[in-house]
């Protein structure tokens, strides 16, 4: 009620028309689209007819659908990742912050996989990664040829290449988020380290690693996020899925029972599946954060 | 000799951060030499720079693979969804960082959690929406695309710039004669500029390499974007290396130039998108 009386007293609607143009954009590419997938999602589309389909799109996509699920094996073999960013990341950023030269260079040179295209990176990357492409090259003459394989086509390895392009263009955000982890960090706890006699790896394990716990926090959950619902370009240039399902991810089968099955009930129901566990991970690391903080 | 053992204690350091960057520019020496290389050469030697240095392949690239036109294509999408998320998204930060009205916060909050949502959730309704509205294989329509997935952005940091700048300096507008509107015109937007430059460079290193979208609702091939382009020479040519690391070369070069020219600005950028949580 309170509210109401509130509406009434604002005499002022000006605010609002600053505002309007922003929000009809978001209504229009956000929450009309969200608010479709659902409703399509029990629906099958057949002849230009829509036909109510129940829970059904999701219990067959649950329960029968084995390339959605080869996905979201996948989707989970691919969180290898978070780990190894974390490590990689935090390496390459405490040792770029150490007093070197040639720092600005380094950190330059690091950051431009970052900034090209994924399309890019993905056709450079398919033509190195072939049978006869560059890296085996230079395996067979470094002796390491017992290591040639065929990347991309193997279908036990595919993920695994897949996984390093990934890695190769994506970690360089996590190396800037760390250098100014690090950068936030009060020099003097390093300087009271320094009294008590703590050598390098006391420094990192005992300062720098606890005082970067919220960055850390804030990149594992952003990674998780990216490996669920922001790979689609990495998957469709380099391998299309394949071979045979191999790489597939919950995105591309998305995209697939979309355009090229045309199942868009379907396609509309996957999308609310990973909305929901999307959403549901978000709402879970908040609340853990919050029960911390409390504690704390 | 302390200072002995300081620099003996980084040679380790500066070996391993030589070896990730040549892993880091490693692949551009490939697309390099393969750009300059004619296709017969590229048969016989793979590996190494070329014996003679040509611009064949990319002469053809734009010439007769519609490349020109992409780049031209790429260029008016990424200008115009970021001159429309900029008109749009100004005014929008204005209100919400110096104006007070009911559900401020709550659409505020609405807005930035937006951040991040990704583009296969609710790309397929967009796209069944564009197409009823006819536009499809249009600027306006992807540029609109573009443009609601950079506001969230755009209005997060604005909004925490604006709400920086005193009242005082707003109050003594107001005094000097200002509206509402003039204020916003002439005090806060030309006291905002580094902000504006760090939006514009990530929205544009975003936009251009981005494909989804684009390769979405632009179908026809004289709409293509470069990315676009680059994944169709790919899927028909596959036997023409030269163009296509010709194609990724030129899809790379812009971004990497714009990059070192911006570098401040791009850095401060991935940061305050980060900062948020």
């Amino acid at each position: 009620m309170d509210f109401i009386r509130r509406l009434k007293n604002q005499r002022d609607y000006k605010p609002y028309l600053y505002i309007l143009p922003s929000i009809l954009l978001l209504i229009f590419v956000f929450f009309y689209p969200l608010i479709q997938n659902l409703y399509r999602s029990f629906f099958r589309f057949a002849g230009g007819k829509a036909i109510f389909f129940g829970l059904n799109n999701y219990k067959y996509l649950l329960l029968t659908d084995t390339i959605a699920r080869r996905a979201f094996l996948n989707n989970l073999t691919l969180l290898l990742i978070v780990p190894i960013f974390l490590i990689l990341a935090i390496l390459f950023a405490v040792l770029i912050t150490e007093k070197i030269r040639f720092r600005g260079l380094y950190q330059t040179i690091i950051i431009i996989p970052y900034i090209i295209s994924i399309v890019a990176a993905g056709v450079v990357f398919s033509r190195l990664l072939r049978f006869d492409g560059i890296i085996n090259f230079i395996l067979d003459n470094i002796g390491l040829d017992v290591l040639i394989h065929n990347w991309l086509g193997d279908p036990k390895l595919a993920i695994f290449s897949v996984m390093s392009v990934i890695v190769w263009k994506e970690l360089p955000f996590g190396i800037i988020l760390f250098i100014a982890g690090i950068s936030n960090i009060n020099p003097e706890i390093y300087e009271a380290a320094k009294i008590d006699g703590a050598n390098w790896w006391q420094n990192l394990f005992y300062i720098t690693i606890p005082q970067l716990k919220s960055v850390i926090n804030f990149y594992i959950v952003y990674n998780v996020m990216v490996i669920f619902a922001w790979i689609f370009t990495y998957v469709y240039v380099l391998t299309e899925g394949g071979p045979v399902n191999a790489t597939t991810i919950l995105e591309l089968r998305i995209f697939n029972l979309a355009f090229k099955e045309h199942n868009m009930g379907m396609a509309s129901a996957l999308a609310m599946l990973l909305f929901l566990m999307i959403f549901v991970f978000v709402y879970l690391q908040f609340r853990l954060r919050q029960e911390t903080l409390e504690e704390s | 000799m302390a200072s002995m053992r300081a620099s003996l204690f980084k040679v380790p350091i500066h070996i391993i951060l030589i070896i990730y960057s040549l892993i880091s520019i490693f692949p551009f020496y490939y697309v390099v030499i393969t750009t300059f290389k004619s296709r017969d050469e590229f048969y016989i030697n793979v590996y190494a720079p070329p014996e003679n240095w040509t611009l064949e392949g990319v002469i053809t690239l734009y010439t007769d693979y519609g490349f020109g036109r992409a780049t031209l294509n790429s260029v008016i999408v990424t200008f115009l969804s970021i001159v429309i998320t900029l008109i749009i998204a100004t005014p929008a930060a204005y209100a919400y960082s110096k104006m007070k009205f009911i559900a401020r916060g709550f659409l505020l909050s609405l807005t930035v959690a937006l951040l991040g949502v990704p583009v296969m959730i609710v790309i397929i309704p967009v796209y069944v929406l564009m197409s009823k509205v006819n536009l499809l294989d249009s600027y306006i329509g992807v540029s609109l695309v573009y443009t609601a997935f950079n506001l969230p952005f755009y209005i997060f940091l604005l909004t925490s710039f604006f709400r920086a700048i005193p009242q005082e300096i707003l109050d003594a507008g107001r005094i000097d004669g200002c509206n509402r509107f003039e204020l916003l015109k002439k005090i806060i937007v030309p006291l905002s500029r580094p902000v504006y430059a760090t939006l514009i460079v990530i929205s544009t290193i975003w936009v251009w390499n981005e494909l989804l979208i684009a390769m979405m609702f632009l179908r026809k091939d004289d709409m293509h974007t470069v990315t676009v382009a680059l994944s169709r020479i790919v899927g028909r040519y596959s036997m023409h290396p030269e163009l296509i690391q010709a194609g990724a070369f030129f899809v790379a070069l812009p971004m990497i130039l714009l990059f070192l020219a911006g570098r401040k600005y791009f850095i401060q950028g991935l940061l305050s998108g980060a900062l948020k949580e």
